[in-house]
Formats: structure tokens, sequence, C-alpha cells
């Protein structure tokens, strides 16, 4: 990750498939707290246009601390079928930002996590740019009053 | 598969396997590791559509 004052800069993320080559993928490092926990290490999230929400797996609203019998629950369709996901706020830790999000979590998420429309593209400009020399994407925040 | 995991920076090398980021990252702490990326793998590594 790359950063000057306004824009956070990082590279796809070259994924190896099966097939022998690499797949670029719009990967990113996020942090995840909730209340007193707060992840000390990062990890990989999807930077999804298509999602309407953030979404991570349940097993991370455990380690967060979250009592999900707590969590509001509603239901997300994606392309295999719809689920039931749990609702609750976290804060979404990314480059030098902190932004309290309301965040799905899910049973059967396949990664570690998407990060969508509500909650994450709303606050920043993001552009897209896999065909560079250094295939990647920029992020600007922005600050809506 | 279907695996929390951490690599190491430059991708080359498996360096923890968990049931969840926690564990992952307790791991991590376990082997004095603060470079490596997390991250979750699917039930198969095939392209995905979500």
């Amino acid at each position: 990750m790359d950063s000057d004052d306004s824009v956070i800069r990082v590279p796809y993320q070259q994924i190896p498939t099966s097939s022998g080559t690499k797949l670029p993928v719009p990967l990113v490092s996020i942090g995840l707290s909730h209340g007193p926990v707060l992840f000390k290490r990062s990890f990989e999230a999807l930077v999804d246009s298509g999602a309407d929400d953030c979404v991570f797996p349940t097993s991370t609203a455990r380690d967060l601390g979250i009592d999900l019998l707590e969590a509001r629950t509603e239901r997300r369709r994606g392309v295999g079928g719809s689920e039931q996901v749990f609702i609750h706020a976290v804060n979404l830790h990314f480059g030098p930002y902190v932004i309290n999000i309301d965040a799905c979590f899910m049973e059967h998420l396949p990664i570690s996590g998407l990060l969508g429309r509500r909650g994450f593209f709303e606050h920043f400009r993001i552009t897209f740019d896999p065909a560079g020399s250094t295939p990647g994407m920029e992020f600007e925040r922005v600050f809506r009053s | 598969m279907d695996s929390w995991i951490a690599i190491s920076q430059d991708g080359s090398r498996l360096v923890a396997v968990g049931k969840s980021f926690g564990e992952v990252s307790h791991r991590l702490d376990e082997l004095g590791d603060e470079d490596s990326v997390i991250l979750k793998t699917p039930e198969e590594w095939i392209p995905m559509i979500l």
C-alpha cells in the first residue's frame, strides 16, 4: 500500500490459479475493531462494486467478541442463492481511516471479506486500473456533510 | 481449503492455517511473524463470480 496526503494506491494481488497462471485480484488490507477489541493484524478483503454491503464471515464477528444473537438479521441474495446475514456495527480500518459501518456477517462467505457500496464505496472515490503497467487501485477519501 | 491462511509476503510460502482469522493471527504471534498476509480461502481455488 502506498499513500500520499489524500490518495491510497494499492496494487492488485496476483493470486495463483489451478492452471498455473496468476489472476490479478482487487484485494486490499483492512482491519476491524469493535469496542475494546482491535485486530492487531490486517487481512485481505475484495473491493466489490457489485456488493451492496461490506460482508465478512461469522467467525470474524466471533473473533471481534460480537454476540450474533444480539445482531439484526436480514437476508442477502448472491449469484448462488440467498442467505441470512447478521448485521452489526464495527469499525473498518483502511489506511489512515477508521470508518464506523454496519457490517453483514455471513456463515458461508468463501473469502475473507467483501467491501461493498454501503460502508466502503460511499466513503471513497475509487479508480480501478487493471491495464496499467502496475495494475492497481486508487482510493481518495470523500467526506460528505 | 475453506480455511484462513497466512502466506509469506512474496506469496511463496504457507505460514499458518486456521479455522478463523483469530486462530491464524494467534499462530503468527507464536511464530513472531509480523509480515505475512492473512486471507480466507474458498472451498475450491477457482475463479469466482460473487
